[in-house]
Formats: C-alpha cells, structure tokens, sequence
C-alpha cells in the first residue's frame, strides 16, 4: 500500500484529499504544518510528500530545506499550493520540490491522478 | 611646462573621479532603496563604499607631492585595496541571491585575513618611508618591504576566488540568474582589463602615469553592469533607469560646467546650479521609487488576496466533485443540475480573479513567464475537460479534432498557455446559444495553431477591431458586449508575449466565429 502524507493547515482540503486518496488506497498521514510534518516524516517513511506553502509555525519553504539538508530521506515532495507567482515556483524547484501544483487547478481526483503520474515517472526514472 | 596646462589635467582627472564617484554613489543608494533585506544589494553598497575611497586614495596617491602626505595616503590606499577585493569576494558570493548565508570559514578565515593583513599595512611593516620628492608628473617610488608581497597575494588572492565562484555559478544557474551572473562576471572582467591596462602595463611597461589617476573610473563596469543586472531580475523598469541616468547626466554637465569656471560669479552661479540640478534629481529618482514600491505593495496585496479567495474557492468545487462523481451515492438530475451551476460559479470566480491578477501585473510590467517544454495536447484535453459541464449546461455540442499520435511540442509558459486558450473557450461558449464549439490542433511552418470555431453570434466587422483590446465600460455599451472583456485582451498580451499570433474571423452577425492562436514550436 502506498503511503502519501499531505501537510495541510485547511481542514476542509485535509478531509477532501484524504477521502480521494484514500479512494485510491493509499495510507494517508495528515500532518496540519511543517513543523509536525518533519516530527513524524523519519518515523512514518511516506512514498511521497504533498506540501502547502503557507502554513503557521513552519512554512513549507522551511520544511524543504529541512528534508534536503537531511541526507538520509529522499522523499519526493509535490509542492501543492493556492500561489502561482513565479518566486514561489523558483524557490520551490531551488529547495528540490519534485513538481509545483496550483491547489485550484486540480479537483481531489485530478490530483490523485498527478500525483500517481509523478510516482510512476519517478519508478521509471529508476 | 605650461603651468595651465598642467591645471587643466589636474582638473579633468579630478572631474573623471568625481564623476565615477557621484555615479557610484547614485547607483549604489538606487540599489539599496530597491530592496534593502536583500544580501546582494547590502554586499554592492559595501564593495561600491569601498570602491569610493579606493578610487578617492588612488588619486591623492599620485597628486600629492609631499613624502609624508604620500606614505599616507599609499598605507591607506593599499588598506583599502585589500577591503576592496574582500568586498569583491564577498559580492561575487551571495550575487545575486536574495539571501544567502556566507560560509563558515568566511567568519573564522577570511574576515581575520583580510582585517589583519590590511591592519599590518597601517603600520610601518610594509611601507617604511617615501624616499624620493615627486612632482605631478612623476611616481612616488616608495621604499617596499617583504609586506607588500603579503598585501598582493591576500588581494589577488580574493580576486581570483570572487570571479572563479563567479565563473562556476555560470554553469550552475539558469535563466534570468544566468544572465545576471554573466552580466556581472563581464564587468569585473572589464575593469580588470582596463586596470590591468592604465594602472599596470602602461604604467611600469611604458612609464605612462597619466591615467592611473583615473583608476576610480576603471571600476566603473563592474559597477554599471552588476547594478543592472541586480535590477533586472527585480524588474525591468526602464523609467527608474532613466531617471537615474538621466539626474547623473545633468549633475555631471553642471559640474564640468563648475570646474571650468573663469570667473568667481560664475562659479557661485555654477555651484547654485549643480547643487540645485543634485537636490531635485536625487528628489525625481525618490519619488520614481516611491510611486513604484506603492504599485509593488498593490500587486503583493493583490497576490495575497487571489490566494485567499482560491483556497475557499477549491475547498467549494472539492466538495461539490465528490457529490457530482457520486462518492457520497447517486444523485439525482436536479441535484446534479445544481452541483453543476456550483461548479460553473466557481469556475468563474477563479477566471475572474486569474484575470483581475494578469491585468495588475500588465499594468505594473510584472508579467513573468516561466518556461518549460510541453506538448499542447494533453494541455487542450485538459482544458475541454473542464469544460464540459459548462458547454453540457449550456446544452452545446464541444467537440475536438485532435490527433493523439502527432504531439504539438512547444516552449512556453504552461498556465499562461492554458489560460489563452480557456479564455478563447470561453468567449466562444458565452457568445454560442446553440449549436457548438469545434477545437482543433494543426501544425505548419513550425508553428502550432489551435482554432476554435463556434456557431454562435458571429462578429460585425466594426467589433472585431475591438475584440482584443482592452474595454472601458462606455466601448461596451458601444460595441453592445457582455462580460469584463478582459479575457481576449489577456490571451492576445500572453500571446504576443511568446511570439505568436492571435486574431478571429467571422462572416458577420450570425454567422458564427472562428478564433486562432498560432504558437511558435520548440526547436528540436
């Protein structure tokens, strides 16, 4: 069973996500800032992470540096966020976010689907 | 010797660092105003700071005629070169990042080095004494010890690090970041040439003295050219620019005009004028600034706003696919009638804002692209996708002549891509009361070309010259339109700004409308 942890502070995005993916049956770890996302990412190991940017106590710019300064993990993280300015892109892509998605672009069955996409271009690439 | 003569040269070359340091000076207070957290422009103030006085010991170095006056001003000048090439180093470092942390051993290695090798040379260590009287023409000849030695390898040493971090980053970074790296790496190679050149080969090659004096003006390219790649990354707003240039130009006229006074009205009338044409072109640049970081907070406020109206927006359109997939069981078609008209408003709401956030950034010259290779085909079928309630709503017939096999590869920005062809889309399903809309993909020429063609209203001849321009509400009552008018206007500006082309037919009212987007192809 694949294993997807989505850092989210919006509850209603939290509950939409988790019933898609889990639709899907992935096991889903919902984690509501980066702070608690990078308490638990050693120990739960998911295949991939789904990021928000802006978020109390720690952003998701701060948790990316967190997981790239940690050699150990190599988890793929789709930064999935409602900003669509060209910084964020750049930043995102400079602190080694697998993919940037605009949050309302993608209903939660789209993004289960691009998700699946990028898992299945990451296994080919290996 | 023709005593005006010799005046006439102390004064140009006076008028020569003059001018390099007013330059300097105003294209370092411009770059700092810009953005002052930034790291980049902090460390530029800094190198260009040190550059000043650099340039300022450089000329008093080979001006003064006293022995006493010249080991001065050589202790100092010698000081400053080593602080001038730690500035360097420390520039070429963080350049051009935003923020970007200096390394460790910066604090611990290089900082001592620089402070203490340029504290020795205070000291009587490297210089002991000015043996030789000077007069103007001629070089101080001072007597050197073994420091000079460590004051040149500690200098060359920086110099050659800051252009070598300078010449890898080329490789590493791509884009707009490249070019700036490049533009600065250009400078600095030029100013090393011309040093190099007047201050080194001329003088002990030849014996020529007269431009090293100038050696404040050498350092003029890489400050020009890395203060303009600092501002383009930021924005390309040529009128700040200008306005700088334009200030410098006037302030150096009226001070060449000054020191070339004959008389002393003239030079009280002169130096009114130059403080006069200082005090207002320093007041113009300001306000320049001033109305443009008013307009940087309106479209920030602006890109915070869009974020939080998406998220509600996506949490709304969230939930009603769920019940529209039948997630939560089957729905009946009234209700799925109705979770269709959500969806639509939603739909809306996200063009609307989408289009309210292009039109600020058109209007701030802050449009940026950012560009990928993608292939237009599962882009249009996405596209129709989300479509399909609409048209289905509408009860129109959307169909697509696509050929799969055949990819359309193009070299652009994806969601401003996307957004041209939902706005011709759209336009065609809001003007389209029966019939339908036919999408279709062709390639000739290198070039791709989507065509929408509907069966709706059709265009009069007279409309169609304002299809896609930018409305104010009295064109619409005019043209007789519906809506904001800003799609078609947004899609031809992103359009136009990758080089394509877009432009509509018809045959006159009721004769339907055909829509054309032609794109450039990637090259293999």
């Amino acid at each position: 069973m694949k294993k997807i942890m989505i850092i989210e502070d919006d509850e209603n995005l939290q509950e939409i996500y988790k019933i898609n993916f889990e639709a899907k049956g992935y096991e889903v770890i919902i984690e509501s800032d980066g702070l608690s996302g990078i308490s638990t990412v050693v120990e739960k190991m998911p295949d991939i992470i789904l990021l928000d940017i802006m978020m109390p106590n720690m952003d998701g710019f701060a948790f990316l540096k967190a997981i790239k300064d940690n050699t150990t993990i190599s988890i793929p993280v789709v930064v999935c966020s409602n900003l669509s300015d060209k910084e964020t892109y750049n930043k995102a892509f400079a602190a080694g976010a697998a993919a940037v998605l605009l949050k309302v672009d993608y209903s939660g069955k789209e993004l289960v689907g691009k998700i699946e996409q990028i898992l299945a271009n990451k296994t080919a690439v290996k | 010797m023709d005593p005006f003569s010799s005046l006439d040269a102390v004064q140009f070359d006076l008028i020569g660092v003059v001018i390099a340091t007013i330059g300097i000076l105003v294209l370092a207070a411009m770059i700092l105003y810009r953005s002052k957290k930034s790291i980049t422009s902090r460390s530029f103030f800094f190198f260009s700071f040190i550059t000043i006085f650099w340039g300022l010991s450089n000329y008093f170095l080979y001006k003064f005629t006293d022995p006493a006056d010249i080991l001065l001003a050589l202790r100092l000048h010698i000081f400053l070169t080593i602080w001038h090439a730690y500035s360097f180093f420390q520039l070429a470092y963080v350049f051009p990042y935003e923020s970007k942390e200096l390394p460790v051993w910066h604090r611990y290695a290089l900082l001592p080095l620089a402070f203490f090798s340029s504290t020795l040379l205070l000291i009587p260590f490297v210089f002991t004494q000015v043996s030789n009287l000077i007069s103007v023409d001629e070089i101080a000849n001072p007597e050197k010890s073994q420091g000079i030695i460590l004051a040149g390898v500690v200098t060359f040493s920086f110099f050659i690090a800051g252009l070598s971090v300078l010449f890898r980053r080329i490789a590493q970074v791509k884009g707009d970041e490249r070019r700036q790296v490049i533009l600065m790496f250009t400078g600095m190679s030029l100013t090393a040439g011309l040093l190099l050149l007047f201050s080194f080969i001329l003088p002990i090659g030849f014996k020529n003295f007269n431009f090293v004096p100038y050696g404040a003006l050498f350092i003029f390219p890489v400050i020009v050219f890395t203060a303009y790649a600092i501002y383009i990354i930021e924005l390309l707003h040529v009128k700040n620019i200008f306005a700088g240039l334009f200030t410098f130009f006037l302030c150096t006229v009226s001070l060449i005009e000054l020191v070339l006074a004959d008389t002393l009205e003239q030079l009280l009338l002169r130096i009114v004028v130059f403080l006069l044409t200082l005090v207002i072109g320093i007041q113009l640049v300001k306000n320049i600034f001033e109305i443009e970081l008013a307009n940087e907070q309106k479209s920030e406020l602006m890109s915070f706003a869009t974020h939080e109206i998406r998220t509600p927006i996506t949490v709304i359109r969230g939930y009603a696919t769920m019940l529209l997939d039948g997630d939560r069981g089957n729905v009946t078609p009234e209700i799925k009638d109705l979770l269709q008209k959500i969806m639509i408003s939603g739909n809306d709401v996200i063009t609307l804002l989408t289009q309210y956030l292009d039109k600020s950034k058109i209007e701030l010259g802050q449009v940026d692209y950012i560009l990928t290779r993608f292939d237009l085909v599962p882009i249009v079928n996405e596209i129709l996708s989300t479509f399909q309630i609409h048209s289905e709503q509408k009860g129109l017939n959307l169909t697509k002549v696509l050929d799969a096999k055949h990819p359309h590869i193009i070299y652009a920005d994806q969601a401003k891509i996307k957004e041209v062809i939902t706005n011709v889309i759209d336009n065609s399903i809001k003007y389209t009361p029966k019939g339908g809309i036919e999408v279709s993909l062709s390639s000739s020429d290198g070039y791709s070309t989507i065509k929408v063609a509907d069966t709706g209203v059709g265009i009069n001849p007279e409309t169609i010259q304002f299809l896609f321009k930018e409305f104010s509400r009295s064109d619409l009552k005019k043209v007789n339109l519906l809506g904001t008018g800003i799609g078609l206007y947004l899609a031809k500006k992103f359009t136009e700004g990758h080089k394509g082309k877009i432009w509509a037919e018809s045959e006159g009212e009721g004769k339907g409308a055909q829509f054309y987007v032609r794109l450039p192809e990637a090259g293999r």
